[in-house]
């Protein structure tokens, strides 16, 4: 236990210290699976929170009711994974040095700026009147560069890729995102589509023969 | 046998109170918009009340009427275009007089397709204008005389000014001028809208000079256009001058001298999507405005903080279209204000009565297209009657309809009033009890809001902002409280700040003390 909290404590480091903190996480073993798990749902949290708890002016159109954690939680996890499966794929075929587990370590860790900004702003929000818009608006757009300022140097450290290479990645990383979420929906669509078949192949011979 | 008789009386009372009632409905569902730009039924706001017409008066039917206004002591004036005569009616709906002859230095003067009139009240003094569109003249007559009955009935009316067509050195002097529409302002300033004049309002001056154009509608290019403007030629830029800005469709005035107008003729798919984007986006709602209050300067100052612009109908399946009934946007012919900016705006698409307050916040809609009582086949002018009643001026059925505000109405007019009058506390009472008649009356959330924003009840307020969605207020209201917050628990803070940073120190000294008993002086110093 203890252990894990230091491993959580040394995002704050990795934070601000990136490119020494990759390296750390990885070869210091500074970070654990473990540990990025804890992160990964910590950011599903964060995403319940700031759908929920985000104060009305900055949510209005939220009723109050419809939050579903389940999708929250899958959604989050879905898309991280997503990342982390196109992240490895594509840089195992393009000489990168990470194995999938260090993927996810540092993935996990490049996002904690989510975390540690985004759950104290959802709650500051609610005593955020309009004048303060711009200064909500500034912090989540410091959240976004941050946090792909991180993926990317995650991305450079534990691959151990040139900054060329690294931006050529991460675009073919989106791009690889792209092709699986497409890939699934045909694989999906199609196995509805033979089991509809075969459904309808059941219903067709045993309402003509029995 | 007498128990029959009564039996059958009674039958007949309950078909006479039923009947009563099936003519007291009207032939129209209202609605009003909730904020996710829905319909959601309402009661009415107004109820028909009785409609004239000249047959009932017996000085013949009006023909094509084109213009209606009513003045201060609330006669009725109504522009008989297509019998070339002015009607009058007293406030109690008597006809007061029929000016059929208007005589122009010894000469009797011809209206040819006349359009638009107006009253211009100076003390006693009530000076008719009149429109002649088709003559490209605008005449002034003076009627205090007339509607004191001090005159022959069948006298012709003398015209002391005439205001002929004015020399404007920036257009061609070949361009035909018809003035349609047109008000006059308290300096006797006329500001009129030219039918083939797109530059915006003429205001002429007391002479009948051209002074200026006034509030012209600028032109809005894309990016797209912007730039395809420029790497065009001359002689292709000469055609691209179709690319006009939109005329106005009508013009009125309000009890302080801010002038309104409405344009009909607006690129519907613009105004379609920018009232479908944010609430916030004030210069997007500007440029496809389809109603302006004008300021002295020309600028548009009309308030539009509601969640949805003035429109009209939110919800059309096609907001391109123009033709069929139940599509398209709305299409704004006449607006009229009362005096604390609550202004009626009157819809030829389909016949609609919108009611909004000075923010632009909608509070109801009436009417609709038919022949039945209570509603129209072309409204062409909209004037408030003795305070809160609405007459309006349908042209093809030739007959002005009266409406009067149902309780409904008349608690929601009643409360925007008193808020405006600063009687806070009447507003909210007001508003609680349209809520009771109708909950769906988001707009009624925000008006409690305010009133207990006033009474300083800041965490109640906040919780009516947030039902009608009002942001701007709900800030409003946020502010207050959280420095109410601060300001009632400020001690509390102060002393719990100060208190954990002496127990901080204490806890220190007491450390370093127990410390200095185990080492010794030398080393903690």
């Amino acid at each position: 236990m203890a252990t894990l909290w230091k491993q959580l404590r040394y995002s704050t480091h990795v934070m601000f210290h990136p490119f020494d903190g990759f390296w750390d996480l990885k070869h210091e073993h500074r970070g654990s699976t473990k540990s990025a798990t804890v992160i990964v749902l910590l950011l599903v949290l964060n995403g319940i929170l700031s759908t929920q708890f985000t104060g009305f002016l900055y949510n209005p159109d939220y009723d109050g009711v419809s939050l579903n954690i389940l999708s929250e939680f899958f959604s989050t996890v879905g898309t991280f994974l997503l990342y982390c499966i196109a992240n490895w794929a594509l840089t195992t075929l393009m000489d990168g040095e990470g194995r999938f587990s260090d993927i996810y370590m540092v993935s996990a860790y490049a996002l904690m700026p989510m975390v540690l900004l985004g759950i104290p702003l959802t709650f500051i929000s609610n005593a955020m009147s309009l004048d303060y818009a711009a200064f909500y608006s500034i912090v989540n757009a410091i959240i976004y560069v941050w946090c792909g300022f991180l993926l990317l140097s995650s991305l450079l450290v534990v691959h151990q890729y040139t900054l060329g290479k690294t931006l050529l990645t991460a675009i073919l990383i989106v791009v690889g995102m792209a092709i699986i979420v497409f890939l699934g929906l045909l694989f999906f669509n199609l196995i509805s589509q033979l089991v509809g078949f075969i459904v309808e192949l059941y219903w067709e011979i045993s309402l003509r023969f029995f | 046998m007498r128990k029959r008789i009564l039996a059958v009386l009674m039958l007949l009372i309950m078909f006479a109170t039923m009947a009563v009632s099936v003519l007291a409905a009207p032939p129209t569902k209202s609605y009003y918009y909730n904020p996710e730009g829905l319909p959601v039924s309402a009661p009415n706001p107004y109820s028909f009340d009785v409609e004239i017409d000249g047959n009932s008066y017996g000085i013949g039917q009006f023909i094509e009427p084109e213009d209606m206004i009513v003045d201060s002591d609330n006669n009725i004036y109504i522009l008989d275009s297509g019998n070339k005569r002015v009607v009058i009616f007293n406030s109690d709906k008597e006809l007061v007089r029929v000016i059929t002859e208007f005589m122009y230095k010894g000469e009797a003067l011809e209206l040819n397709g006349p359009q638009g009139l107006f009253i211009y009240e100076h003390f006693d003094n009530k000076m008719l204008y009149v429109a002649d569109t088709e003559n490209s003249r605008i005449f002034r007559c003076d009627l205090q005389y007339e509607l004191k009955g001090e005159v022959a009935v069948d006298a012709p009316v003398i015209v002391d000014k005439m205001y002929t067509k004015p020399t404007i050195d920036i257009i061609a002097a070949e361009t035909p001028y018809y003035p349609t529409k047109f008000v006059v302002d308290r300096a006797e300033r006329i500001f009129v809208l030219g039918r083939t004049i797109n530059r915006g309002i003429i205001k002429l001056t007391e002479d009948g000079a051209f002074d200026s154009f006034f509030g012209a509608p600028d032109v809005q290019y894309t990016f797209a256009e912007k730039i395809w403007r420029m790497i065009s030629t001359d002689a292709q830029r000469e055609k691209m001058l179709k690319y006009v800005p939109t005329e106005y469709s009508n013009i009125a005035v309000d009890t302080r001298g801010f002038i309104y107008v409405t344009i009909s003729n607006i690129d519907r798919q613009k105004l379609y999507a920018t009232f479908n984007s944010e609430p916030t986006d004030v210069d997007g709602r500007k440029q496809v405005a389809v109603i302006k209050k004008l300021a002295a300067d020309g600028t548009d100052i009309l308030a539009r903080t509601g969640i949805f612009p003035p429109v009209g109908d939110l919800s059309v399946f096609d907001p391109e279209a123009t033709e069929a009934v139940l599509a398209g946007m709305s299409s704004f012919v006449d607006v009229c204000i009362n005096n604390y900016d609550v202004y009626t705006i009157i819809d030829d698409q389909r016949c609609k009565v919108f009611t909004y307050d000075n923010e632009g916040n909608m509070l109801f809609c009436f009417g609709g297209k038919g022949t039945q009582y209570g509603t129209f086949q072309k409204p062409v002018a909209v004037s408030y009657f003795k305070d809160n009643q609405v007459c309006i001026l349908d042209k093809r059925s030739a007959s002005v309809s009266f409406f009067q505000p149902t309780d409904y109405g008349a608690n929601i007019l009643g409360a925007v009033q008193a808020y405006s009058d600063g009687e806070y506390e009447k507003s909210e009472e007001m508003w609680v009890r349209v809520l009771e008649m109708n909950s769906n009356m988001t707009q009624a959330y925000s008006g409690v809001g305010k009133s207990m924003l006033r009474a300083g009840e800041f965490r109640e307020a906040m919780q009516c902002f947030k039902i009608a969605k009002n942001l701007e207020y709900y800030s409003k209201a946020l502010e207050e409280y959280i420095s109410e917050l601060i300001g009632n628990s400020f001690t509390y803070i102060f002393l719990v700040i100060v208190g954990a940073y002496l127990l901080f120190t204490g806890f220190k000294a007491v450390k370093r003390f127990r410390r200095f008993l185990r080492e010794g002086v030398k080393k903690v110093v």
